[in-house]
């Protein structure tokens, strides 16, 4: 890195409110930025990283510490900052106006910045080719999909060529596609003209696009470094199972010394342990479960977050339900060519699918695939427009009266009473639905809020609030659970346990759970997942099915290094034009992974590229979902 | 060099006029309300429905009764043939008044003795009922007069110097003393408070609630470009209703104007300036849409309404009405705007109106431009 960082903040700190309600957002956060550097700060909802970036857009006054941006000083001297960059606000196209056209607000942009014409036309057209928004300059932007919304973001923050880009939270809820061509754009610039991008993200799988990166929880940064370096910081090994029956093993697992922790994700059950695998194998065979495979998994970023955050070995909740009377079916939901169009739009497109008991089924997809809408209509809310739909055995909405007693509904946004305790929550909810208190108060221990009864519930921390909303959804034992975002920015350690809980519910109380979400994390807990692009249900399998045929139809995924990157990346090309940069590293997908291994070799080597490595990676769930709208759009059309 | 202020006033120009309703608030509701309230506020009474209890029927008390019947202030309704009558025709609001003749009116008159007439009105809306006395009062003196001139020929006296003093009332300004001449002036001067400052407070708070306001706080524009950008198209709409509203109260409600246009229209520019300024003003310090549009109501459009003079005259409110109107704009231009209507006053009598209204708007976008902080909290 350069001497002289672009970006510097030094012991920031912020706090909202006062006394009691006082907040501390920022606690001594400290980084530099080097130019032409690509600065990730990963974190959950709330672990202030949109504080900070506001702080160093000039924007938000810090109440201690030093902050310089292209050598000004941000706190004394804000607006000569403010010529130097290109900030996004957090949401999608939160700096755009609706009314006005895709060209209109560019060209507001370009004024606001008083650029010169020269310099506008060429950085124009070159942004609207890189986004593919050209054919799109006489649409208004509230008509724009939510991708090309904050592509068009994107355009308006990169107008006036900024030499320093704040990026809030640029990729949530974007399409794949979308979000690798966001991507894209900004590694493009970077090479290009050295510019320098401060960007946060709550998704941990976007770390490896990142130059380096800084892990932030409750305001303070937990770990800095290259991507690489923080990974390399994990202490345990781990380790991913299957074994049958899975519950037993789980069981067995949690009790075995050795196992740290477990998580379960869909069939396989992911393990932390210390010493031998081979031994806790024996154990779980010795155990009456049947293991059918057991590997070494490399630690991801996540579980490195999580041991940073909290090292203790955590209790295992377990929820048991008095599970109601209820017409029996195999396939709890059953939805048979359902359509659903709003005028011409047709927002669900002819969709199969069923789901068995106690499966919980993942309903993947970015936003305005047509996720809210299909599941709108299983809860009897909207009518389909042509289709039936099975719900516990009644059909919806002739019947929805008795379907409606057999469906738990979370929503994505807290929708209980801020402004009751935890236990007057309850007490409403279960008079809503009739329950009485005596047949739930067996669950308030294992949901861990005992403690929180007497506390508002809008004075809960977000984790302890998911799981009161959990509880209300369950209360009245429904047969089928549905799941908008249960799990969105939330805190990997308060994720980790919601999930155990839904785990619980569905292996034990045999409660079917339809999970709606546009996070990949949250994806790979699913037993089944279901990929909607554009009103269309494009497959359905598990999360491991979907990686192996994608891997069988579009090859493996190396992942390849080497220095320098660029001439590497190069050379490759002369080869693979295919292969891409992916913040340090190079990839590359292939159908014959053994010879064209030994061909990429062999190239970097004739280019003279020093340490050269290729190695095998598994394939993240996004490059599967973008695999399979490739695949489907191309058959589609 | 570009210009951002037409940068601004361009890309607010677009959004106010792909906003239907917007620009049905901005342009179509005040020439509504105007034309229903210039049709519903009269105060005039006239027409009176009226009814009368003979118990005399005789010519002398037929005279009297046409005395009131031929005047355009009241409408014969009907005879009441007994009291019963009387009370349930005043109950059911069928009448306003009364009249109860005595069995003996002729009789007493033609006697040279005093008679009494009782008249009964209904006092629900206490300024209606003083004005139907006042009524009662003038015609039964001009009768007395009749009679008394009458009764002075019949005995060979003069009769021309029978009232000395005699009042000659003219009304200046509002010859007919019809109220739509004062009060169709005023509700111009109430709509371009109402309306116009309502868009203006929601201006730059809804850009704070959608995010967008960052696209100002985060570049180098300065914060009076910014004020001005969002004023300048609001301030031609508003200017926009002003001629339409000037239009309708003189061809749909013919009020008289008979003032200079050109100073009309002076004195409302810069009023609606100061409107404007003070919609950016709430707009600038709230953070919601609800609470600038809540603001509004209760701190703008409450003391318009009260306090200018358009209701009660602010020399008849007690000092401290007299000191809220004193600070609202509305206040200066309401006698303004009825002055050149009606009186026809040129520039020159209203210089020192001119000039509280332009300290008024240095004053006001001061603060809005102050108060623009480039930064959150």
């Amino acid at each position: 890195m350069n001497a002289q960082p672009v970006i510097e903040a030094r012991s920031l700190y912020r706090s909202y409110g006062r006394w009691r309600k006082k907040v501390n957002a920022v606690r001594n956060i400290s980084f530099e930025v080097g130019r032409g550097e690509i600065f990730g700060l990963i974190g959950p909802d709330g672990a202030g990283k949109t504080s900070v970036i506001q702080i160093l857009a000039g924007v938000l006054r810090a109440q201690r510490g030093v902050a310089f941006v292209g050598g000004s000083d941000v706190l004394s001297h804000p607006e000569a900052v403010k010529t130097l960059i290109g900030y996004m606000p957090q949401g999608l196209g939160a700096n755009l106006y609706e009314s006005l056209t895709v060209e209109e607000n560019i060209e507001f942009f370009r004024d606001l910045r008083k650029l010169p014409d020269e310099a506008f036309q060429k950085n124009r057209a070159e942004l609207l080719k890189m986004t593919r928004l050209g054919p799109f300059l006489q649409r208004r932007a509230k008509n724009l999909s939510g991708g090309m919304r904050q592509k068009l973001a994107l355009i308006c923050t990169l107008i006036h060529l900024p030499n320093v880009i704040l990026l809030d939270e640029p990729t949530t809820g974007v399409d794949p596609i979308s979000r690798q061509d966001f991507w894209e754009i900004i590694r493009r610039i970077v090479e290009e003209r050295q510019v320098t991008v401060l960007l946060s993200t709550s998704y941990m799988d976007e770390a490896e696009r990142c130059h380096r990166i800084a892990l932030i929880h409750a305001g303070e940064i937990i770990a800095q470094g290259t991507p690489e370096s923080i990974v390399g910081q994990a202490s345990g090994q781990y380790a991913t199972i299957r074994a049958d029956p899975q519950p037993a093993a789980l069981n067995a697992l949690r009790g075995i010394k050795e196992v740290l922790s477990t998580q379960v994700f869909g069939e396989e059950i992911h393990i932390r342990y210390e010493g031998n695998l081979e031994e806790i194998e024996k154990e779980l065979m010795r155990q009456a479960t049947f293991v059918r495979q057991s590997s070494p998994q490399a630690p991801t970023l996540e579980d490195v977050f999580l041991q940073l955050v909290s090292d203790t070995a955590r209790r295992s909740p377990s929820l048991h339900f008095a599970t109601a009377h209820r017409r029996d079916s195999d396939f709890p939901i059953e939805c048979r060519g359902v359509v659903r169009s709003f005028g011409d739009f047709v927002a669900v497109d002819n969709i199969d699918l069923r789901v068995r008991r106690g499966e919980i089924f993942g309903l993947l997809g970015p936003n305005g695939a047509g996720k809210t809408t299909l599941i709108k209509m299983m809860c009897g809310l909207l009518e389909p427009s042509a289709g039936t739909i099975l719900v516990a055995g009644f059909e919806v909405p002739k019947d929805k009266d008795r379907a409606t007693a057999q469906i738990g509904y979370m929503s994505q946004h807290f929708s209980l009473y801020r402004d009751l305790t935890v236990r007057q929550n309850l007490r409403l909810y279960s008079d809503l639905y009739d329950v009485e208190s005596a047949k739930f108060s067996h669950l308030i221990d294992p949901l861990g809020l005992r403690e929180f009864e007497s506390r508002l519930a809008g004075d809960l921390p977000v984790g302890v609030r998911q799981r009161l909303s959990l509880l209300c959804a369950v209360l009245h034992a429904p047969a089928v659970l549905f799941l908008d975002e249960p799990t969105s920015g939330v805190d990997p350690q308060a994720r980790r346990t919601f999930w155990e809980l839904i785990y619980s519910l569905s292996r034990e109380s045999g409660i079917t759970v339809l999970v709606s979400t546009h996070y990949m994390d949250e994806a790979n807990h699913c037993d089944r997942l279901g990929l909607m692009d554009q009103g269309r249900l494009i497959a359905a399998a598990s999360p491991s099915a979907l990686k192996s045929e994608s891997e069988r139809r579009s090859g493996r995924l190396l992942a390849i290094y080497g220095s320098p990157l660029r001439m590497a990346l190069d050379a490759l090309h002369t080869g693979f034009p295919s292969a891409t940069l992916y913040g340090d590293v190079i990839h590359l997908r292939t159908l014959d992974p053994q010879f064209d291994e030994q061909k990429v070799l062999a190239l970097l080597n004739r280019a003279g590229i020093r340490e050269p490595r290729v190695h095998r990676v598994p394939l993240s769930m996004d490059d599967t979902f973008i695999d399979f709208i490739q695949t489907a759009g191309a058959s589609h059309a | 060099m570009r210009s951002r202020i037409l940068a601004i006033i361009r890309k607010e120009t677009r959004e106010v006029l792909r906003d239907p309703i917007y620009l049905a608030l901005a342009i179509v509701v005040p020439v509504v309300i105007t034309s229903l309230l210039g049709l519903g506020f009269v105060l005039d009474v006239k027409n009176l429905p009226v009814a009368f209890y003979d118990q005399d029927r005789s010519p002398l008390s037929r005279e009297y009764i046409y005395s009131f019947t031929n005047s355009e202030y009241f409408r014969l309704v009907g005879f009441a043939q007994d009291l019963t009558e009387v009370d349930r025709m005043l109950q059911t609001g069928r009448v306003r008044a009364v009249v109860v003749i005595p069995p003996d009116f002729s009789r007493k008159l033609h006697g040279g003795k005093r008679v009494p007439v009782q008249v009964l009105v209904d006092g629900s809306f206490a300024s209606r009922a003083l004005i139907v006395s006042g009524y009662v009062a003038a015609i039964d003196a001009q009768f007395n007069a009749q009679l008394l001139s009458g009764y002075l020929a019949q005995h060979g006296m003069v009769t021309a110097n029978m009232a000395p003093v005699s009042v000659q009332g003219r009304v200046w300004y509002n010859p007919s003393l019809e109220t739509k001449n004062s009060i169709v002036p005023g509700f111009l001067v109430i709509m371009l408070m109402f309306y116009p400052s309502l868009l203006a407070s929601l201006v730059i708070v809804r850009e704070k609630e959608r995010g967008t306001i960052f696209n100002f706080y985060c570049s180098p524009v300065a914060r009076w470009e910014v004020v001005a950008g969002k004023a300048v198209p609001y301030i031609g709409l508003a200017v926009i209703d002003y001629f339409l509203l000037f239009a309708l109260s003189l061809y749909a409600f013919k009020v008289e104007f008979t003032g200079s246009f050109l100073v009309l229209t002076a004195a409302a520019l810069l009023y609606i300036t100061c409107c404007i300024g003070l919609g950016l003003v709430i707009s600038v310090l709230c953070r919601t849409q609800i609470a600038a549009m809540l603001i509004t109501f209760v701190s703008l459009m409450t003391p318009s309404m009260l306090f200018s003079g358009m209701i009660t005259p602010i020399a008849s409110m007690d000092p401290s009405a007299q000191m809220i109107s004193r600070v609202i704009p509305a206040s200066y231009f309401m006698g303004m705007a009825r002055g050149i209507f009606l009186k026809g006053l040129g520039f020159t009598f209203y210089i020192s109106d001119f000039a509280a209204l332009s300290v008024f708007a240095a004053v006001v976008y001061a603060i809005a431009i102050t108060g623009f902080r480039k930064r959150l909290g």
